[in-house]
């Protein structure tokens, strides 16, 4: 979508800090699927973590990650 | 736009490179409209970085678009607090304010983006058209 497109369809979406390519993504996947488990273990040992939301976000991240590696196959 | 305190080093573990491709994971959930999805990495990276700036913004418009108006205003209100000059902050913030009808504050932020616009400190035109259509929207207020 140009960035006309995008002032016509959605202005507000100008606001955002622009993004960079995803490609890299798949590099790190073992980082972000190591630092889940991490988290992951950490938040059941201490359900009142303040980490719940870093748990989600990885959890979404490697969610991407998997739909995307499924996709290539 | 610049975050504060990424210096490029590490964020709680994270490397600027790591906090730069979750940022564009979410900004990629709002382009396809799965704000749920947008809205987790975007909290998950104000608990690992509460100054992502970024990151309020995002959230703000996730809310300003849901129509969650009391979210979406706190979130701009963060944003601002990280860093008061500058403009997405505060034009996400007069958005929010004119739906609520708050013209008097979405008035004195306009003036203040008007300084902006006006010095040439804004150069991204599709910013400036936004602050125009903001101006539009308080000029015509009923």
């Amino acid at each position: 979508m140009s960035d006309t497109d995008l002032f016509s369809q959605k202005p507000i979406l100008t606001l955002l800090k622009e993004r960079s390519s995803l490609k890299n993504l798949e590099e790190f996947s073992t980082s972000f699927y190591s630092r889940y488990e991490q988290v992951k273990n950490l938040n059941k040992a201490n359900p009142s973590s303040t980490s719940k939301a870093e748990e989600d976000m990885l959890a979404q991240v490697i969610e991407w990650i998997s739909l995307n590696s499924q996709g290539k196959q | 736009m610049v975050d504060k305190n990424h210096s490029g080093i590490l964020k709680n573990g994270y490397t600027q490179e790591e906090m730069e491709l979750l940022y564009s994971l979410g900004k990629t959930y709002i382009d396809i409209t799965s704000y749920n999805s947008a809205e987790k990495i975007f909290n998950g990276l104000i608990t690992i970085d509460p100054d992502h700036v970024s990151s309020w913004i995002a959230l703000s418009v996730i809310n300003f678009i849901r129509g969650d108006l009391d979210a979406s205003y706190s979130q701009a209100k963060q944003a601002l607090r990280i860093n008061s000059n500058l403009a997405e902050a505060q034009l996400v913030l007069i958005t929010v304010l004119l739906s609520q009808s708050d013209y008097t504050t979405a008035g004195a932020y306009l003036g203040e983006v008007k300084e902006l616009v006006d010095s040439k400190r804004i150069q991204k035109q599709d910013l400036v058209r936004y602050f125009k259509a903001q101006l539009l929207r308080f000029e015509y207020r009923q």
